[in-house]
């Protein structure tokens, strides 16, 4: 009793209305009056099951008046004991409302702060203590004092001290959108199906919402999915009528199921029963069908006469006058449902005709639910159109002499036939769910026949009913999804219906689509809790909901998640550094990215240029546990600021500062260029940290100036060099593969110059009739004739000894460039006409070649027939390795004032360098570049695994000598064994700055993919990507 | 006979998109019914037609009603009321005569007050029962048949018992009755039906051949709720076809090109639409669901229930068959095959229209008052299982004849057909074409006659032991 020096047993006053939950009543005031400067306000409750020894809920929360008790609620309500820490409490009163639950509060002495011992030490103590107190508590009085403890005030408290806190709205985590109504929806181990109105099933996994499959199943609406308890076969009904069998994992169709009986209608639901081998499907015509998949006597052959497809009706294939009938209904998707492995044909004696008086609309099965049948013996409940509810004895194949009866045999009516359709199902121990029209839950106790609870939860019809972690979760046509709170079936039955008054609380309610929610699934993958809905907008919903569970679990489980969650809230900041109205938000960008940086183990610092004027760099460090001498340093440059986003009406799909996702994408402004990448990166560390496998120092270099020319940045670097140190690795990930399907690294950037020329007049702007002659030299005039000497024929630029430095093409350089286009002449990839020639030309061109633009010229005054007093012209140049930015500079300078000169102009010329930044050349064959390939071989495995398996294929396959377009003499050119090395003819301004200033080598790693439309609308960032960044940086932190 | 359709939806819906536009519209049926092998005439129901529908609530709780005795694709006013309204129920009717004269007063669908009725169908020895159905109403009732159909007897006769369960048929209740007084009073219409019939003396109907047999497809609607009925008072033989058909919309198939046609959409598990028809409106053989014979659908809301109808002529196994014929001498045909067809889809759907005449005109119920019926000849009783074998199973790779003794020695057996018998009318005269088939089987009589008399004492006593209920 060390441990415990208060606990009690409580029992309801009689006339206690208080509501469930409503802990707070029975709490005295007085007794938390004084200790409120005593206590941490926040204290963590945990709900213990007895019977189970472990933690089953605990929430924190808040002592105080008005503060709220965030989800206190029991798990089992019938064995729950609260346990606090004893440092904070001497009294809790928490006051159940029906039960009697016991309550102890814990002192654990503060000495090893493991509740979870203290509980099990205490436990077989407090087991005694509540017999004592049943046996004290025999007569009626209200409440029973125990030890030291004050008395419960027989009148609740008038205000509440504890509330319950809101719950949450589910974060929408993805959305996968079809073309056409989802029906229907079951939740795999690791995948979600859906059935659509199109007679398709579609699958995705869970882990990166990538489609896995899309299989033409049926010829009309799928109705109903059902996974095996095993998970190893997953069955689907439609209107066809059809009953398929499919393997989950390959889609293969096992069986195809049909019945003789004509004109059934849609078949609304479907079961399986493993243990009979038994498929159950319910129809619109009141029936329901079985057949056993291993019955060798129903096996027919694939074209089957009797099929619906072939079997004749008297009506749909009757003669009009003439002769002729109306010929089937056709559709090219019906030639893309696959070929059945097995065709069953329906025992025309399987057939319970009326089992409802209404459609079947949904079925399920389970066992040990009733008493009615043995525990371990499969029951099949059935919810009909007519309102009631059945369970069914099961026989498997066996069919009595007289016919039907032993196959399904009716034990249990639930409801009257009052018309109020049961939608759907759902079981927890012995209590059955049904939802149904107009918003209604009933709640059936299985054991007892009873109506334990009507629920008016929605508006609509409840379509889609589910039991997940405690909670009850309904969904219905008005596209709400509600949660409500749950007696769990416990032990004592008896206690059961009292106890029921007080539960079926909505929780939270939240609008989950626009359309009809016709589904809904419940999973927990990868320690998250995922509730998915799907409706008839077309869209499946996958709704991340806040743990029910206790938050004790290890961090590193909640890693997936929070990469997402920390993106989400990174892309939640406008850090648009070009304009000036979002400097305040480009700081908190930057506030956000330290407190993140501090928060996961990084020593963090903020650097600012002496003028304030630029946005500050974020400088974080991540120390390794390698000796520090051993010690490497590896810096990852990054951006936090971001191009604007054009939000006027229609452009984005959603708000382009509010991270969206969408079949497998997530869409925000900057989640490409260049948050998702650093997320990436960062968790990447945390992941290694928390594997304890981090040697190398990680400084992260984030910048706020990229997208505008990194003004400001190469001060700063330089200011604070000595702070940042010494760095080994120069790692970023701020550009895009070359097509959506193959991994590319990039090593090499082009540099650029930017220039402003302008030509001034001493004359303020002229009439260009009143005042303009030959001699008169007109600024514009002067401009144009010094711009047009720049660039000579065929865009060369005309600059002295401009071309003399560049690097001559290598054979290795040019063999990279072959593999680059085999992979981009592939078929299908809509080089329309484009030979592999000019394609070459074109990139080479692109990525390796100098270039000049004129970008744009200004004037002064107004439009009209005047001489400007003023012209200037903006320029850039567009460098390569081998071209040294400050010559080309003072090149281009000199060639300008030379040629200003040469016009013999009263004019004055002033040249402006905007930005500079140096071309970049890796080398691929370098450790780090190396390395970086080692991890994206390794991330995007089964990529390349399955190009070279379709690589021999194909090479195999071919017979005619190689195209034009392949290198002759090698067949194996199109297989892919490491990642495309690309270039860019684009420029990051720090890399090379930071190569040189470091003197470390640098690679970049291509985070996106081509279509990812950065700095365009609707950017977006594959889910995938970004988790396989996340693998190769870790891979590569590791072991450079 | 004739075709009738119902519509409820949660929204209304152009009559036209019903009763026009569709392949198999309720127009296209009343000149090209496929499940009506009654060849007297065609193909064509053609003597009148009528359409009943519910209009805003504010202009009343009665159905507008349209109804005329030309024929449906001739109605010019057909077509320009049909493109211009909507309505959430609506029923519609093309009629051939089989009882009551060509006019107005006895189109279908009849109605009082709020409530609206159809028939698709026939009471059995409808001329032996009338006086005694008659009796059985109250004054009211009796006065105020306005035609002299049959059908419009029975919506009397309902009317009687909605009345006798305590409930006022005339008082509009804003709500509707509810389904269930509608669907009890409906069921104690088929069951005073039953009664009459057997009520018919063992004498009259030995003596006259009569046939009591009814095939009672009916359609009630007070506004809100439907009941129909598919229903024969017969264990052996299917009542006439009944199909219904639900979803969420109605509407054109998105595949352009030639066969564009409606079809009933699911983008959810709802029924927004209910369609309940003699024959299928499309071809799309997916959407239309068989209405179990014997049974009785309730459409409430947008719910659709079917219960049985559980008395002596119902049979749950689900194997059990019925026999087609009955309901083909009526000019109707059910849904069901007799028997799987093994051979290819293009076999014959009906059977040639000689043989069909052949056999089929003989059993036409004599004094059926039906005005232009050709005169028939008496050729004694042809055997039910006979017309069955010969007119549904012609289609089969079974020869028929080589059946017809096994039938024929199971007939004893087959519980309580009441086989319709001929008297011969004076007056009447044979067909010409019937001279010319010598060759028809005329079962002998005399030997069968004591056998079948059992039988009906025994249905009827089992009918009446066993009552009807739900």
């Amino acid at each position: 009793m060390r441990n415990i020096f208060a606990m009690g047993r409580l029992r309801t006053p009689e006339a206690d209305p208080c509501g469930p939950y409503d802990w707070a009543k029975s709490i005295d005031p007085k007794q938390f009056a004084n200790m409120e400067e005593l206590l941490p306000t926040r204290i963590r409750l945990v709900l213990w099951s007895l019977l189970t020894i472990e933690a089953v809920k605990s929430c924190e929360c808040r002592i105080g008046h008005n503060r709220g008790l965030a989800d206190l609620r029991p798990y089992r309500h019938t064995d729950l004991t609260i346990a606090l820490p004893c440092h904070i409490i001497d009294q809790l009163w928490v006051h159940p409302p029906s039960l009697s639950v016991n309550m102890a509060v814990g002192s654990t002495g503060a000495a090893n702060g493991c509740l979870g011992c203290e509980m099990m030490e205490a436990e077989q103590e407090e087991l005694n203590m509540i017999q004592e107190a049943e046996n004290s508590s025999s007569d009626e009085d209200s409440t029973v004092e125990l030890g030291n403890m004050p008395p419960v005030p027989a009148t609740p408290a008038p205000w509440p001290i504890l509330e319950v806190a809101p719950h949450t709205t589910p974060q929408l985590v993805h959305t996968l959108k079809h073309e056409s109504s989802v029906l229907t929806l079951v939740v795999g181990d690791d995948s979600i199906f859906a059935g659509t109105q199109n007679g398709e099933i579609l699958v995705w996994s869970l882990g990166d919402f990538q489609p896995v499959h899309r299989i033409q199943a049926h010829k009309r609406s799928v109705m109903c999915l059902f996974l095996s308890d095993d998970r190893s076969l997953l069955f689907s009904s439609a209107s066809d009528p059809i009953v398929n069998v499919w393997c989950p994992k390959t889609m293969n169709r096992l069986y195809e199921i049909y019945s003789t009986n004509d004109s059934f209608g849609d078949i609304f639901s479907v079961a399986y029963s493993s243990r009979h081998e038994t498929v159950y499907y319910g129809a619109q015509n009141t029936s329901i069908q079985w057949v056993c998949l291993k019955d060798l006597e129903r096996r027919v052959s694939n074209d089957s006469a009797s099929h619906p497809d072939r079997r004749n009706h008297r009506f749909f294939d009757s003669r009009a006058i003439g002769g002729t009938s109306t010929p089937r209904p056709t559709d090219e998707r019906y030639d893309l449902i696959p070929r059945p492995h097995t065709v069953l044909e329906t025992d025309k004696r399987a057939n319970k005709m009326f089992a409802h008086y209404g459609y079947v609309y949904c079925m399920l099965i389970t066992n040990g639910a009733t008493a009615y049948t043995n525990p371990e013996d499969d029951v099949l409940i059935s919810g009909g159109g007519d309102g009631t509810i059945k369970a069914w004895k099961l026989g498997g194949k066996e069919i009595g002499p007289d016919g039907f009866e032993t196959g399904l045999e009716e034990i249990m009516v639930l409801g009257e036939g009052d018309a109020n359709s049961v939608m759907s199902l759902s079981v927890d121990g012995s209590f059955l769910y049904s939802g149904k029209l107009d918003g209604v839950i009933e709640l059936w106790d299985l054991d007892t026949k009873q109506k334990l609870r009507v629920i008016k939860a929605h508006k609509g019809d409840v379509m889609s009913i589910q039991m997940g972690w405690g909670y009850l979760w309904s969904a219905a046509r008005s596209g709400t999804v509600s949660k409500h709170s749950t007696a769990h079936y416990g032990k004592y039955e008896s206690e059961t219906s009292q106890d029921v008054s007080q539960k079926y609380q909505c929780l939270t309610q939240w609008k989950a689509h626009d359309g009809k929610i016709l589904s809904s699934a419940v999973t927990t993958y990868d320690d998250k809790e995922l509730f998915i809905s799907g409706a008839n907008d077309s869209n499946v919903a996958v709704w991340l909901l806040p743990s029910q569970l206790s938050p004790e679990q290890p961090i590193s489980h909640q890693n997936e998640d929070m990469m997402i969650t920390s993106l989400r809230e990174f892309v939640s900041y406008k850090t648009v550094s070009s304009r000036v109205e979002y400097a305040e938000d480009c700081r908190r960008g930057a506030s956000f990215l330290r407190s993140l940086f501090r928060k996961l183990g990084g020593d963090v610092e903020m650097l600012s240029a002496d003028d304030k004027l630029h946005h500050p760099v974020v400088l974080a460090r991540f120390s390794g546990k390698a000796p520090i001498e051993q010690r490497k340093r590896i810096m990852f440059y990054g951006h936090y600021d971001v191009v604007p986003a054009d939000t006027r009406k229609g452009k984005w799909e959603n708000d382009p500062f509010q991270l969206t996702g969408l079949n497998g994408y997530l869409y925000g402004r900057g989640v490409s260029d260049n948050k998702g990448p650093i997320m990436a990166a960062l968790y990447a560390v945390t992941d290694l940290m928390q594997a304890k496998s981090l040697d190398s120092d990680i400084v992260f270099l984030i910048e706020g100036q990229e997208e505008s020319g990194s003004r400001g940045f190469k001060e700063t670097i330089r200011k604070y060099k000595e702070c940042i140190g010494h760095i080994d690795y120069i790692l970023l990930a701020n550009s895009y593969w070359l097509d959506d399907e193959t991994p590319c690294l990039t090593y090499g950037l082009r540099g650029v110059m930017h220039a402003t020329v302008c030509v001034e007049s001493k004359n303020p702007d002229l009439h260009s009739g009143v005042d303009g002659s030959f001699m008169v030299n007109e600024p514009l005039s002067d401009l144009m004739m010094l711009l047009a000497k720049l660039k000579g024929p065929k865009n060369r630029v005309m600059l002295p000894g401009f071309y003399d430095g560049i690097l001559p093409l290598k054979a290795e350089e040019e063999a990279r460039y072959d593999d680059i286009l085999s992979v981009l002449m592939e078929k299908g990839k809509g080089r329309d006409g484009v030979s592999a020639e000019t394609l070459k030309a074109n990139l080479l061109a692109r990525w390796r070649e100098p270039n000049l633009t004129h970008h744009k010229v200004k004037v002064s005054g107004p439009d009209g027939s005047l001489i400007s007093s003023h012209a200037n012209a903006k320029i850039s140049v567009r460098l390569v390795p081998g071209q040294k930015v400050e010559e080309v500079t003072s090149s281009l300078t000199s060639f300008l004032e030379q040629e200003f000169e040469n016009l013999d102009s009263d004019n004055k010329l002033s040249i402006e360098i905007d930005d500079q930044a140096e071309p970049w050349l890796g080398d691929p064959g370098s450790y780090i570049f190396r390395t970086m390939e080692d991890a994206v071989l390794k991330a995007w495995d089964p990529f390349f695994a399955r190009r070279s398996s379709l690589c021999n294929s194909t090479t195999a396959d071919v017979a005619n000598p190689p195209s034009s377009t392949e290198r002759p003499g090698n067949g194996a050119s199109a297989k892919l064994c490491r990642p495309l090395y690309i270039r860019e003819g684009g420029s990051i301004p720090a890399i090379r700055f930071l190569e040189k200033e470091f003197n470390a080598p640098a690679a970049h790693l291509p985070c996106g993919q081509a279509s990812d439309s950065a700095h365009l609308v609707n950017e977006r960032l594959r889910v995938l990507n970004l988790t396989k960044s996340r693998e190769i940086f870790r891979y590569v932190f590791q072991k450079l | 006979m004739c075709r009738f359709l119902v519509y409820r939806g949660s929204d209304e819906i152009l009559l036209s998109k019903l009763i026009l536009d569709p392949t198999h519209s309720i127009l296209k049926q009343s000149f090209d019914s496929r499940l009506r092998l009654d060849t007297r005439r065609g193909q064509n129901n053609a003597d009148g037609f009528g359409i009943g529908f519910y209009t805003d609530p504010k202009l009343g709780a009665a159905p507008c009603l349209f109804t005329s005795t030309i024929p449906a694709w001739n109605c010019t006013n057909l077509h320009r009321i049909a493109s211009k309204t909507a309505s959430r129920l609506v029923f519609a009717h093309v009629r051939a005569t089989t009882e009551g004269s060509l006019t107005e007063d006895n189109c279908h669908p009849f109605y009082h007050g709020s409530l609206m009725w159809m028939h698709n169908g026939g009471l059995g020895g409808w001329k032996y029962i009338k006086r005694r159905l008659g009796e059985r109403l109250h004054d009211k009732w009796y006065l105020n048949v306005q035609g002299c159909t049959d059908s419009e007897w029975a919506f009397a006769l309902f009317l009687d018992r909605l009345e006798r369960l305590g409930t006022d048929p005339s008082s509009q209740p804003k709500k509707g009755f509810g389904p269930a007084v509608l669907r009890r009073a409906m069921l104690q219409t088929i069951e005073i039906i039953n009664e009459l019939t057997m009520g018919i003396p063992e004498s009259t109907v030995e003596s006259e051949n009569v046939d009591t047999r009814s095939l009672l497809n009916f359609a009630v609607t007070d506004g809100h709720s439907i009941i129909c009925t598919r229903y024969v008072s017969s264990k052996t033989d299917e009542a006439a076809s009944l199909y219904f058909s639900s979803g969420t919309q109605w509407e054109l198939k998105p595949s352009a090109g030639e066969d564009r046609d409606y079809q009933m959409e699911r983008r959810d598990k709802g029924a927004d639409i209910v369609l309940v028809a003699s024959e299928p409106l499309t071809f799309e053989r997916e959407n239309w669901v068989n209405v179990p014979t014997n049974s009785i659908l309730t459409i409430h809301g947008q719910t659709v229930m079917v219960n049985p109808i559980i008395d002596a002529f119902s049979d749950r196994d689900p194997c059990h068959r019925r026999s087609s014929a009955f309901a083909q001498t009526k000019g109707l045909t059910t849904n069901e095959k007799a028997t799987p067809r093994v051979n290819s889809p293009v076999s014959t759907p009906g059977p040639e229209p000689e043989t069909h005449r052949r056999i089929l005109s003989p059993i036409i119920p004599p004094g059926m008052g039906t005005i232009d019926a050709p005169p028939v000849i008496l050729r004694g009783r042809t055997l039910l299982s006979k017309s069955e074998t010969s007119s549904s199973d012609i289609r089969s790779v079974v020869d028929p004849l080589t059946h017809r003794p096994e039938v024929a020695s199971r007939l004893p057996s087959q519980g309580n057909i009441k086989k319709k018998r001929r008297s011969l009318n004076i007056g009447e005269y044979p067909h010409p074409a019937e001279f010319t088939e010598p060759d028809v089987q005329t079962p002998p009589s005399p030997v069968q006659a004591p056998s079948r008399t059992g039988d009906y004492v025994t249905a009827e006593k089992a009918a009446r032991v066993l009552g009807m209920a739900l």
